[in-house]
């Protein structure tokens, strides 16, 4: 009887153990995708260009605003004196480079965090920094539909590839939103939390990497596919910070980052299509769904505007998948496909995006 | 005897299944979004986001 008493009290104990997993402080984030090991472009070691988009500090991964201050998740728990690693001295095996002075926000209800750090050695020459954050859901396309949604991406430091890759890029598309959330379909998993999402059209800081479905290690926390909404893991949309953050309100006035000053940045990138039909050839380009003109430009004038002499406007045909696409219903001669020079514009007459290519004929 | 160990048992039980013990995992119902009410391209349509061109034309150089 007294062994049955003991035997009891062990499946218990064990029954009350393995029947849950606590979230840890620290590593929120759950929920990955197998697919990287075949396909780099959903993840890979990041490049010497993208570990500018990422710090390291106990166990979270962050993302710098300015040279002075750092975004991550609340439940990372930063606090003033923490000391933390610039991509960049991750890379290079470097030391801790930088240092909290003090919190200027912290936010458990959206999971934010931002703080005031400053850099105990000189701040890499290639440091970046968001040059526009999404004030507005709006300003992003999300779809549930296979390969939709706003292409976005993370840099940061996952559990899983810890002893495999310094630092890791993972990317994926905004699959759906839900109040001050916003689900996506990057894999991500525990050590990313904190971490900057942006868009990969303009780095537009978009959200911060909070959690998902599954942890590290957990059955099955590596077989999901990115087409099945149960895995999709989420963040807080940045347009839910920004309207009670005054510090992201005084760094992005109207959304644009007064760190790089009038620098120009593309909001959108310009793409081309251009098909033959019997000896003819058409022209199709298209940008973001903020853009609302196209113009080809004349030769002479680069990049232009509706008022320059030549300037041909092309003709909306149709908006979907968050991106518009224009038209040509002349055919491009041969001296045009030699130099072909676009320029994009938002509502407001601003230029926004703007290419200039040529078409290499075949040999 | 029987009496202590079926209150032990319940005690046990109930801390196993308390929030304290176990934090529940987050699930979230999947809602449709307005945006993804948004028209749509086929999948084997000209998406937008990378450059394309007949191949017997040539090939797309970016100037600048």
């Amino acid at each position: 009887m007294q062994a049955l008493t003991r035997l009891t009290w062990l499946l218990v104990i064990w029954i009350s153990v393995t029947s849950c997993h606590p979230l840890q402080q620290g590593s929120f984030l759950k929920d990955i995708y197998s697919a990287d090991e075949t396909d780099k472009s959903r993840r890979h070691e990041a490049n010497a260009l993208e570990i500018n988009w990422t710090a390291r500090f106990s166990g979270c991964s962050a993302l710098l605003l300015s040279p002075t201050l750092v975004l991550t998740a609340h439940h990372c728990k930063l606090k003033p004196g923490s000391k933390m690693q610039s991509g960049w001295s991750v890379l290079t095996d470097g030391k801790v480079d930088l240092v909290v002075d003090g919190i200027l926000e912290d936010n458990p209800t959206l999971d934010y965090m931002i703080a005031e750090i400053h850099w105990t050695s000189p701040m890499p020459s290639a440091q970046t920094f968001p040059p526009f954050i999404a004030t507005a859901s709006a300003d992003i396309f999300s779809s549930q539909v296979k390969d939709q949604g706003e292409r976005i991406f993370t840099v940061g430091f996952p559990d899983d590839k810890a002893k495999k890759w310094k630092i890791t890029y993972a990317e994926g598309q905004i699959k759906y939103l839900n109040g001050s959330k916003m689900f996506f379909n990057i894999g991500v998993i525990n050590g990313n939390s904190g971490g900057g999402v942006l868009r990969k059209e303009n780095n537009m800081l978009v959200g911060i990497a909070i959690g998902g479905t599954k942890a590290y290690q957990e059955a099955g926390w590596d077989q999901n596919s990115v087409d099945d909404s149960k895995s999709w893991n989420f963040g807080t949309a940045t347009w839910a910070i920004y309207p009670v953050s005054p510090v992201l309100k005084k760094q992005f006035p109207n959304g644009k980052n007064i760190y790089f000053g009038e620098t120009f940045f593309p909001k959108t990138r310009v793409y081309v299509s251009l098909k033959t039909e019997g000896t003819k050839a058409s022209l199709k380009v298209a940008a973001s769904h903020e853009s609302d003109m196209v113009l080809l430009c004349p030769k002479a004038v680069y990049p232009c505007s509706k008022a320059t002499s030549g300037a041909e406007v092309l003709e909306l045909d149709v908006a979907a998948s968050g991106r518009r696409f224009y038209t040509r219903s002349k055919a491009m001669s041969k001296s045009e496909l030699d130099d072909l020079r676009l320029v994009a514009f938002d509502k407001s007459g601003q230029i926004i995006g703007q290419r200039r290519v040529a078409v290499e004929a075949a040999k | 005897m029987r009496k202590t160990f079926i209150l032990r048992f319940g005690i046990i039980g109930i801390i196993a299944l308390s929030p304290v013990a176990c934090k529940k995992k987050l699930v979230t119902p999947v809602q449709k979004s307005a945006d993804s009410q948004a028209p749509l391209l086929k999948s084997d349509q000209w998406q937008g986001t990378e450059d394309q061109i007949d191949p017997h034309m040539g090939k797309i150089k970016t100037l600048d």
